[in-house]
């Protein structure tokens, strides 16, 4: 029994049982979904904060968390508006009603009743006995409001909080800058970076433990202490630390000349060497050094690796980089582009991009990665970058050949169909998508590598 | 009839209903219940079965019931060696007076409005069995000729659960034409106490009669007239199916030690029952509560337990209650 079928013939009292049965049913759906709405509400209000925070954190339009607010307030008010409808009142539902107003069955005998045709004497007795204790039945005692103040004043809260994350905070582009920005500090696998910013510290504390077993001195030296150095260094190395050293930004740091390049590496890497050879120092000690010394050896050669241009042309391009980067620096209105500072002072030394923008072309360039003084905390923006990139020849690391490359027929990505030449063969057309040139031909594959790109031709 | 007639039919049947139950309690004590339930039986034109072991007031019971509504009554002492022609009456040859001879049915004891089966298991089946058209027809039958009994016709028979040898369990054919069972229980202390103070001393309680036979026959039209919503006929209907089985409604219990539920006979015991509980309430409807009071009287004695629930001794009230506990309203 879930329904009654229409009424087709009717008495006051019926039709008072009726109303006072669909009044009651309409007041206990209303205050049951009152309670599950403000129950809710909190939850949907907490879940409306935490979007609007995402939403500032990641750059969202603020349109995203106004919406979700709406969309809940709204989706809490159909709720609560499906509640206050009327409908019919199933047997169920009645039998319920009478439990909860303690009638003793009268109630959910008297509603089945009043929807029957043609009462006779006892049913109507029935009815209106039923129709005057429903009256009395005091619903609003039966079913209170359910106690939602503390629920109220965190949902509006939070919603406050909401929209206010959502409107007042930063805008979006500030956000979108904020979001480039982040991107572009995303550790990047690059294995002479993290040389490149070799603390002077650490390179210090280095230096101080070889100076000491070079004089003598190490006695007190143990291999954790060697140990502890060679972590820090892998750490560099690996590029992952979050706890890795803060580029430095003083001038003086900012000295190409003073950051550590192949040659340094490779001195302390000798350095590192010899101390390990010591007799006198504990074998583990001496274990810890010999590690130490093929980590720089071979930091030394990621440096050598990370630098080709270098190679050839070390002391031109230091003039002529030191003049752009002068002209950049000078300039207030020209076009973001990035320059490499070279370090000419050994075989092997460190290229450094730097950026200058229009808005801040009169600060001193960063150290690394599309590092500026700008308000960005130094960081270049990815548009500049992006920009810096197209015009800058990017060169592979690996694209260092060997004295048989000529460096008239370097690839050139800006103008995207560059040519590479092999030493007494025809040039033969690049791949687009290569970043790196192919290894060199060795002198006794030459005759067949030439034949080859002959027939291809 | 108009809603205030209604009120007043309600009004005089709670009445008498109460007067009935007062005076009966004079000589009887405690036995509050079976004394209640025995008269709804009546009313709702039913028999009841009593079991109980000896000495506890069936008996006592059924006299001054009988007393009380001021009816005929007559005892039978059923025996093994008792024949169907000693309870329903036989016909016997009489001579005329001119001379010559003719057969005259001589009424046997089961004649009257208020009939006391004493010990109804220790006869044979074929006696019990002439019991069985005057319980559901009110009629004997004797040769060819049919004897319609007198209104209201009220059988109460009493069994004792402990002597079973030499004993009859009743069939269930004629189980089943009793309304209620009522089991008299054991008195308590107490109780025991108030028995001796009224029939140890000279005066004995008396009774007086409160109800005649054309009120209990006008009781009865009123009870029927009571409306009984659907929802509240099928529960009745739905705790009837729950007593078999195969049934949906059935619980564990049923579904492991009954072999046959109730018959149909149960649901409309459940509802004139029911419905004659509304009226001692003061209620011109029927709830859901009205049936499950009565529930258990009406259905115990309908539920055949299989092997199973004999071996385990497993009680037909345990299955009714958990079957009202698990059948919903």
């Amino acid at each position: 029994m879930t329904g009654h079928p229409a009424p087709l013939k009717t008495s006051p009292a019926s039709d008072v049982v009726r109303a006072r049965v669909a009044d009651a049913d309409r007041l206990r759906r209303m205050r049951e979904e009152s309670r599950r709405v403000w129950r809710v509400a909190p939850l949907a209000a907490a879940v409306c904060l935490a979007i609007a925070a995402a939403a500032r954190w990641a750059g969202w339009s603020p349109l995203v968390p106004v919406g979700a607010v709406v969309l809940a307030a709204a989706a809490l008010a159909l709720a609560v508006l499906g509640a206050r409808r009327h409908r019919d009142v199933s047997d169920r539902v009645a039998a319920a009603l009478d439990a909860d107003a303690s009638l003793n069955g009268e109630l959910r005998s008297a509603h089945w009743f009043a929807h029957q045709d043609g009462p006779d004497a006892w049913v109507d007795f029935h009815l209106h006995r039923a129709a005057d204790r429903l009256q009395q039945v005091d619903w609003n005692t039966l079913y209170p409001a359910p106690p939602v103040a503390r629920a109220r004043i965190a949902s509006i809260a939070m919603v406050a909080g909401a929209l206010a994350l959502a409107l007042i905070g930063p805008g979006r582009a500030s956000a979108m800058a904020d979001a480039v920005t982040a991107n572009t500090r995303k550790p990047v696998p690059l294995t002479g970076r993290a040389l490149e910013s070799l603390p002077p510290e650490l390179r210090k504390k280095i230096e101080d433990l070889l100076a000491a077993v070079e004089a003598g001195r190490a006695g007190s030296l143990t291999g954790a202490q060697v140990r502890d150095l060679l972590a820090q260094l892998d750490q560099l190395r690996a590029g992952t630390s979050a706890d890795k050293p803060k580029p430095p930004q003083d001038a003086a740091q900012l000295d190409p000349a003073k950051k550590p390049n192949e040659a340094d590496l490779k001195a302390l890497a000798q350095r590192a060497k010899k101390a390990s050879e010591k007799p006198e120092l504990q074998p583990e000690t001496r274990d810890a050094l010999a590690d130490m010394s093929d980590d720089l050896s071979d930091a030394a050669a990621e440096a050598r690796k990370s630098a080709p241009k270098e190679l050839q042309d070390a002391v031109q391009s230091k003039e002529v980089q030191q003049g752009e980067a002068a002209k950049s620096a000078s300039s207030e209105n020209v076009a973001p582009s990035g320059q490499s500072m070279k370090d000419t002072a050994g075989a092997g030394s460190v290229g450094i991009m730097m950026m200058t923008r229009d808005s801040g072309g009169n600060g001193d360039p960063g150290f690394g990665p599309g590092q500026t003084p700008d308000p960005n905390g130094g960081q270049g923006a990815l548009p500049d970058l992006a920009a810096a990139l197209r015009k800058e020849t990017i060169e592979a690391g690996a694209d260092n050949a060997g004295d048989n490359l000529p460096t008239s027929v370097r690839r050139r990505t800006e103008h995207g169909n560059a040519t590479i030449g092999y030493a007494h063969s025809a040039p033969a057309a690049a791949e687009h998508g290569r970043s790196a040139a192919p290894p060199p031909v060795p002198e006794a594959r030459r005759g067949a590598v030439r034949a080859y790109f002959s027939r291809k031709q | 009839m108009t809603t205030i007639a209604v009120a007043e039919s309600i009004e005089q049947f709670r009445e008498r209903f109460l007067n009935i139950t007062r005076e009966v309690g004079r000589r009887i004590v405690g036995h509050d219940e079976v004394v209640s339930f025995t008269v709804t039986s009546l009313l709702a034109g039913g028999h009841v079965l009593l079991e109980g072991i000896p000495g506890v007031g069936k008996t006592s019971l059924v006299h001054t019931l009988a007393d009380v509504l001021h009816l005929t009554f007559s005892r039978i002492q059923f025996t093994p060696d008792l024949m169907p022609a000693d309870i329903v009456g036989t016909n016997i040859i009489q001579e005329h007076t001119q001379g010559g001879t003719f057969f005259e049915f001589q009424q046997g004891p089961i004649f009257a409005n208020l009939v006391l089966a004493d010990e109804i298991n220790r006869a044979t089946p074929k006696t019990q069995s002439a019991l069985l058209e005057a319980m559901q027809d009110v009629s004997v039958s004797v040769g060819r000729t049919t004897y319609r009994l007198e209104q209201p016709f009220f059988v109460l028979a009493t069994q004792n659960p402990l002597e079973m040898e030499g004993t009859y369990p009743l069939p269930e054919a004629q189980l089943d034409r009793f309304f209620f069972k009522l089991k008299v229980t054991y008195p308590t202390e107490e109780q025991m106490h108030a028995i001796l103070e009224r029939t140890t001393q000279t005066e004995q309680p008396t009774v007086s009669r409160v109800v005649d036979g054309a009120a209990l026959l006008e009781m009865r039209s009123v009870a029927r007239a009571v409306a009984i919503a659907k929802p509240v006929q099928s529960y009745a209907i739905r705790l009837t199916l729950g007593t078999h089985p195969d049934s949906p409604h059935a619980s564990a219990m049923a579904r492991r030690y009954v072999r046959y539920g109730a018959s149909p006979r149960a649901s409309q015991a459940l509802v004139l029952a029911g419905k004659i509980h509304a009226l001692t309430r003061g209620q011109a409807f029927v709830s859901p509560d009205d049936i499950r009071a009565v529930a258990l009287p009406a259905l115990r004695h309908r539920i055949l337990l299989n092997f199973e629930g004999e071996a385990d001794e497993v009680s037909t009230d345990a299955i009714v209650q958990e079957l009202l506990a698990g059948v919903a309203p």
